[in-house]
């Protein structure tokens, strides 16, 4: 504990910082052990300090190899995590560790769960935590139910409607100024409408760009209309746009042919799962062109330029990560979590994806809206509404 | 709808009190409202239907296919110009129905003129639960409920003896008939098919109707101008949430008031101050409950209140404002307006709107008919389904069928000009 960085360095993350104390308390994770697939960033630092701080022995793999930060790797490594930087995807020295350290308690991306599917007599797990919808989409394939329990962490209400819909929707709106673009009467074209894409477009609304939806799922796409933007056919709407957003589950959406549709000046960034979403390979190869600058790549294209959006350390993600004040949400949610699956002593949870306990949420709000100076308690005290 | 009332409004003196309602001196007398004649009044209604194009759209298929040809329907529903089209559209599909108000005090007169003159419906002058002996004999096989046709259905097995299946519109009814039926889960062993978690419910028309109709007849009702003043909503759930935002477009300070720590996150985090009921009181220029529960504002509540406060509830209780308490305070009661009431307390004066029952429907024309088309046309899909279905569908709460939801959806999405 003493080796850890200054904590003025750290990320300002409120939840985890209270409940690291409450753990060191506790102890409410003695003796777990817990492996955790993570974006090793300085913000999952702070939730690998309170899983630390409540007793668990922690194994970190990377999630990602883009997203990989040797500092926080080393802040993890001098709390006494264990941490692998190559994926369970892609390294079969990374898996052998996981399944040595023999985990009881898993942050899944869904590798994991990947892993002890295909492992003869893995090692027993209570549960786990999994962070996007993407991390479980393709775990029905694996057929009947999950090798062990999982709280859907992406459906709680706190990470829906608070951290993607204001911590994405401002990180998106950074990523855009961050590159030099002005949204003020702009067209700005948002290519999908799910909890993202209402973000991004509500956050482009508000500094004034004029927001067209492209949307293929009618209830979505209804509720888009209905809350006052224009609904568009993605190939109608491309030629008016100066500024295309991908917000979509899916590869392919800003394919070559539509990047050509495109107008002298347009912006493109993407924002989604897939690293596909926009087919940067094909524009690549087909541009005369290619200069790079801050957050972004101008690329000259039939004769016009195209600006390419990108994250930190050429992510595809433009809109790099969530304000840590809001991964606080989410990582607390983790935390929180994973020391009630700890808790849960004899009592075996169905080996399917679980929401996250209503006294969880509750416990994360309350602890963070005191930490945003509301006073809590009394106002549970005097409030009388369900 | 009726917007001839309110052509003249009253310019608010620089100075007075926030809230004033449309009786200051400098105003000019108001021009009444043409009296509603029956041809008018069928003429609204008829303009509400033709804001419904899912469901005349459904109505005209339903019309020769006859799907529902003989069945009996009970339904507890606010009569408004828009139930009756959904009932209407049941009849035109072969159905016999029983009509029960949601609460008598919603009735539009109107509405039931035309359910009347379209022999579609036999309208019952109370809630079921007070006329339990007309549901017995009438034995209904279908149910579009707000929880109470099932309650009375759960003591009677006359009533519930050919029963088939119920569709459930309201967010409270839906918790009334969760929990009816976490006590006797198979009484009666009849599928249930919720709107309220509908994302075309939760989603569009919860927050956007309500926030509409809500923001509408506060206005309509008392004049106020919105922008600047401290509006308090108490219970940030989908449809506060709507409410909110729309009051908040309007210029308004919206203070949010709710028990759970996570609906009040939300809440910040949209840009709402948040604070305890006692504190919210203190400081409301207009009070908005709409968090579907009984007993919210209570007597002690009223001495916080200041001079000029308007309350109001939208949620379906009407004891959700403790209106006796309210009377009993009072020196004297005043109609300044429809819908809306002074009450001259010690010191202040209060004034109530809708007496307290849902006032964007007693003091508005309710959600707007274009809205209420997407849970209308659900159920009317899924009674069908539940009809067409019946003895396959599990007992109990049942998911709603994806394929009608996005069926509405797109049917929606072209009435609007789109290509879905």
């Amino acid at each position: 504990m003493t080796r850890t960085p200054p904590a003025a360095a750290r990320p300002v993350m409120p939840v985890l910082s209270s409940l690291e104390r409450d753990f060191g308390d506790r102890g409410p994770l003695a003796g777990r052990r817990v492996a955790a697939a993570l974006n090793v960033t300085p913000e999952a630092g702070g939730l690998v300090r309170v899983l630390v701080a409540g007793g668990a022995r922690v194994t970190v793999v990377s999630s990602k190899t883009t997203t990989f930060d040797a500092g926080a790797a080393k802040e993890m490594t001098e709390l006494g995590a264990e941490v692998w930087a190559a994926p369970v995807q892609q390294s079969a020295a990374t898996a052998r560790a996981v399944l040595t350290a023999a985990p009881d308690l898993v942050l899944d991306n869904g590798e994991f769960a990947r892993l002890w599917s295909r492992t003869p007599q893995p090692p027993p797990v209570t549960g786990g935590t999994a962070h996007s919808r993407n991390a479980v989409k393709n775990l029905g394939a694996l057929g009947g139910d999950l090798p062990f329990p999982l709280l859907s962490v992406f459906g709680s209400p706190l990470k829906a409607a608070v951290e993607t819909a204001h911590g994405t929707g401002q990180a998106a709106l950074r990523g855009l100024l961050d590159a030099g673009v002005l949204l003020a009467g702009k067209n700005v074209l948002v290519v999908g409408f799910g909890v993202t894409g209402r973000a991004v477009a509500d956050y482009a609304r508000g500094c004034h760009g004029r927001v067209a939806v492209a949307e293929v799922s009618p209830v979505a796409a209804l509720r888009a209309v209905y809350e006052g933007h224009r609904l568009v056919p993605l190939d109608q709407g491309l030629p008016a746009a100066d500024v295309v957003l991908t917000v979509t589950d899916s590869a392919r959406v800003l394919t070559l042919e539509r990047l050509r549709a495109l107008k002298d000046g347009a912006v493109v960034g993407g924002i989604g799962h897939s690293r596909e979403e926009i087919d940067r390979a094909a524009l690549d190869g087909a541009a005369t062109e290619r200069r790079a600058g801050p957050g972004r790549i101008t690329y000259l294209l039939d004769g016009k330029h195209l600006t390419l959006l990108e994250g930190p350390g050429h992510n595809h993600v433009f809109a790099g990560i969530n304000p840590p004040e809001m991964m606080d949400v989410s990582l607390a949610l983790h935390a929180l979590c994973l020391a009630h699956l700890a808790g849960l002593g004899t009592t075996r949870l169905p080996r399917r994806l679980l929401p996250v306990p209503d006294a969880v949420d509750a416990e994360v709000a309350r602890r963070k809206l005191t930490a945003l100076g509301h006073d809590w308690p009394a106002a549970a005290e005097e409030g009388s509404t369900g | 709808m009726n917007g001839a009332t309110n052509a003249v409004t009253s310019p608010s003196l620089p100075g007075s009190p926030a809230p004033a309602p449309s009786s200051s001196p400098s105003s000019p007398a108001p021009v009444p409202p043409p009296a509603p004649t029956p041809a008018s009044e069928r003429a609204r209604v008829k303009l509400a239907w033709r804001q419904m194009p899912v469901l005349t759209a459904l109505r005209r298929r339903f019309r020769p296919e006859k799907p529902l040809r003989d069945v009996r329907i009970a339904a507890a529903l606010h009569i408004s110009a828009e139930s009756a089209h959904l009932l209407v559209s049941l009849k035109d599909a072969g159905a016999q129905l029983l009509l029960f108000p949601s609460d008598p005090r919603t009735v539009d007169p109107g509405a039931v003129a035309e359910l009347e003159r379209l022999r579609a419906v036999r309208v019952l002058p109370g809630e079921p639960g007070a006329l339990p002996e007309e549901l017995d004999r009438f034995r209904p096989q279908l149910l579009i409920d707000n929880s109470t046709l099932l309650g009375v259905c759960r003591r009677s097995p006359r009533a519930a003896g050919e029963l088939a299946g119920a569709t459930v519109h309201s967010r409270s009814g839906l918790r009334t008939v969760r929990e009816l039926l976490a006590e006797e889960p198979d009484r009666p062993p009849v599928p249930v098919i919720a709107m309220a978690d509908n994302p075309l419910k939760s989603a569009i028309e919860t927050p956007m109707g309500t926030g509409q109709s809500t923001a509408a007849a506060l206005i309509r009702a008392t004049g106020m101008q919105l922008g600047g003043k401290r509006v308090v909503v108490i219970g940030y759930g989908t449809a506060g949430a709507g409410i909110a935002a729309y009051l908040s477009a309007l210029r308004a300070r919206v203070t949010v008031v709710d028990v759970s720590a996570v609906a009040c996150l939300r809440a910040v985090a949209a840009g709402y101050g948040i604070d305890s009921l006692t504190g919210a009181l203190s400081y409301a220029d207009a009070v908005i409950v709409a968090s579907g529960t009984h007993d919210v504002i209570t007597g002690p509540d009223l001495d916080l209140l200041q001079d000029g406060a308007v309350l109001g509830n939208i949620g379906h209780y009407p004891d959700a404002i403790d209106v006796p308490a309210l009377r009993a305070a009072a020196k004297k009661v005043l109609p300044v307006a429809p819908g809306l009431e002074e009450y001259q307390l010690p010191g202040k004066s209060l004034y109530l709107l809708g007496g307290g029952a849902q006032f964007n429907h007693v003091c508005g024309d309710g959600n707007a008919g274009e809205m209420m088309d997407l849970s209308l046309s659900l159920h009317a899909l899924c009674t069908v389904r539940l009809w067409e279905r019946r003895g396959q569908l599990p007992p109990g709460l049942g998911e709603m069928p994806g394929e009608l939801t996005d069926a509405v959806a797109r049917a929606k999405l072209r009435s609007l000009g789109y290509v879905a």
